[in-house]
């Protein structure tokens, strides 16, 4: 029967006014920890500061640098480049992105592009908005710009802007975006490839007999920056409903290899160096990760995991890692993806989350007591650091951390070395309106009416 | 003692408030307890500040609206994991209106969701929730005007125009 808001939002006040909560005692005990906690840190700091001072004149007669230097180099700081990009009152960035040294900034009025080192604007986007006035999103790889909108896929110039060209499709089901190429899946599981620099159609593969249950790319080298970032490499990882790993060109569609190894219910793929990796049902209820060795043409389970463990990603080549949970808490399992030998264990306090792994080191983003936390690990498994803060890898060496302050809204942007783990507060962001992006070079962040661009200093 | 007493009376005023605008943001009973506790968790922590502030529960709010937003934003990165996460605690089980209008609430955007729970769940008026949110009045009627016609198209056949009107 139709109804109005006024009842679907009674609807859902009954609803939230049957929530059970913890308690006023509860909220003041947790309080009172953590100004414990905050206390004990001061003090704790102001030992340090004793403790620094007294390096520093060490470091001063002995003439070293105040930090070791690392490799990559540690990032000591940041700069504004040029002037924040100003939008009228009312307006504010609601998306910020950057590939190379070119910046993008979505508003209500459209995307600006922007070179990263000079901060002058070098072309514009109008993109068509869809029919609720939400939902355009943007990609930027070296060959083009991607705009998501209500007009569907559109491929842009990635400097000037200038339409490049929008694909010929209309029975999209997911795409899949890639530095060159775009891959459309039907929803019968056939698949078509575009160019991404002129919308032209590539190669097309009909869904056929046995269609496609996940397809991805296979990643070659460490961990993008960004999560928006465009994945790259030459291969199209396609898992079939009959459970066959099968690995296309991308830019050809021609077959390369086809491994009759997964199972029919596989899930959750991921596919790095070779190896493709996905999670199926195995005796009583667990689950199996099976890694299927493309070059190799082997497939096996090296890991069962109990139902809710199901967290895992490629940590290196041929390498798999796991969050288990124990009676003890978390650990993170290292496995060799060829045979499910335990390479390593460690304790990992903080638990399971998104995790990355660059040149051996980890970085994982792990919401905790309705926290995020940033967790950087070294090459041998030691924590190094454990923030509160979303972030991610800069490079191999070097990890973003945004620590928000719960009352301003304001955040510190805070560099980690993943070598040693030593901390650098590189500057203050205002209040977001979107996610920040960054890059080796460069740290861009939407901040209500202003879109801010960084340089980091070494 | 008298900061305790001032601070459980605050709570007992304003925690299902709080509750509404947090299961309003979130549509998740399990998500809308963590943020409140969160919240205040914090206030607590800094109690004799926040007291200072002309509007403690709009400070209570604002921080349900920050962790909120990091929980949606987290939400969208881990979809396709969900089937590895934990079943939330148990509460009541929501009506069916209840779970049309969280599905279509998830498709808006935050600006334009936290507009709407503003003001049809907390009652707040346009230039309140302008004060609130430090937008302009003419902005916050765009979040619910879009907001409106984004859970129109959300819900489709089971929807019509509410009588209630911007004041």
């Amino acid at each position: 029967m139709p109804a109005d808001l006024d009842d679907f939002y009674a609807a859902l006040a009954r609803q939230a006014d049957t929530t059970p909560l913890a308690g006023v005692a509860d909220a003041r005990r947790r309080g009172q920890v953590r100004k414990r906690n905050r206390a004990l840190a001061t003090a704790a700091a102001v030992l340090l500061v004793i403790a620094g001072a007294g390096v520093v004149t060490w470091q001063r007669r002995h003439a070293e640098p105040i930090l070791p230097a690392t490799d990559p180099a540690r990032i000591r700081g940041m700069e504004p480049v040029g002037e924040p990009l100003r939008l009228p009152d009312g307006q504010s960035w609601s998306t910020a992105r950057i590939s190379g040294t070119t910046v993008y900034g979505l508003s209500e009025a459209g995307v600006r592009i922007v070179d990263a080192n000079t901060g002058e604007q070098t072309g514009t986007v109008n993109p068509a908005r869809s029919a609720s006035g939400s939902g355009v999103d943007l990609y930027a790889g070296p060959h083009a710009l991607f705009v998501h909108g209500g007009e569907g896929a559109v491929f842009h110039d990635p400097v000037t802007g200038a339409r490049l060209g929008k694909p010929d499709h209309t029975s999209g089901d997911r795409l899949l975006l890639h530095d060159e190429v775009i891959v459309e899946r039907d929803i019968d599981g056939g698949l078509t490839a575009f160019d991404i620099t002129d919308a032209r159609q590539l190669w097309s593969a009909p869904a056929g007999a046995d269609p496609l249950v996940a397809f991805g790319t296979m990643r070659t080298g460490p961990g993008s920056p960004s999560q928006h970032a465009l994945p790259t490499g030459d291969r199209l990882v396609v898992v079939t409903g009959k459970g066959d790993v099968v690995i296309r060109d991308i830019r050809t569609g021609a077959v390369r290899t086809t491994v009759p190894a997964a199972r029919p219910d596989s899930m959750y793929m991921e596919a790095h160096d070779g190896v493709v990796y996905t999670a199926e049902r195995v005796d009583g209820g667990r689950w199996g990760i099976r890694a299927t060795d493309t070059d190799a043409g082997s497939s096996v389970v090296v890991r069962k995991v109990a139902d809710g463990n199901l967290s895992y990603f490629p940590c290196g080549s041929r390498r798999l890692c796991i969050y288990e949970k124990r009676a003890a808490g978390y650990v993170l399992v290292t496995v060799d993806a060829t045979d499910g030998r335990v390479l390593r264990e460690v304790p990992a306090p903080r638990g399971a989350g998104d995790a990355t792994e660059r040149a051996g080191r980890i970085m994982t983003s792990v919401l905790a007591d309705s926290e995020n936390w940033i967790v950087v690990l070294g090459e041998d498994g030691r924590q190094l650091a454990d923030v509160p803060g979303t972030g991610g890898f800069i490079d191999d060496g070097n990890v973003l951390a945004l620590v928000r302050d719960g009352g301003t809204g304001q955040l510190t942007a805070r560099a980690i070395s993943a070598v040693d783990g030593r901390q650098i507060d590189l500057g203050t962001v205002p209040a977001l309106s979107g996610d920040c992006a960054w890059t080796a070079g460069h740290l861009v962040c939407p901040t209500g009416t202003e879109l801010r661009i960084w340089r980091f200093v070494r | 003692m008298a900061a305790i007493d001032d601070f459980d009376e605050f709570y007992r005023d304003t925690s299902r408030r709080l509750t509404r605008y947090a299961y309003g943001l979130t549509g998740d009973p399990g998500e809308a307890q963590d943020l409140v506790q969160e919240a205040y968790t914090r206030a607590w922590q800094r109690w004799r500040r926040v007291t200072a502030y002309e509007d403690p529960e709009a400070w209570l709010r604002l921080v349900v609206n920050r962790l909120s937003t990091d929980r949606w934003r987290r939400v969208f990165r881990r979809r396709d994991h969900a089937a590895a996460q934990a079943p939330e605690p148990p509460v009541a089980p929501p009506s069916e209106d209840t779970v049309l209008l969280v599905r279509a609430m998830r498709t808006l955007p935050a600006a334009h969701r936290r507009a709407l729970v503003l003001h049809y769940l907390l009652d707040r008026s346009i230039t309140e929730i302008a004060v609130e949110t430090g937008a302009s009045p003419g902005t916050v009627k765009s979040w619910l005007s879009r907001g409106r016609a984004g859970l129109a198209t959300a819900l489709g056949d089971t929807y019509r125009e509410g009588v209630r009107n911007a004041r």
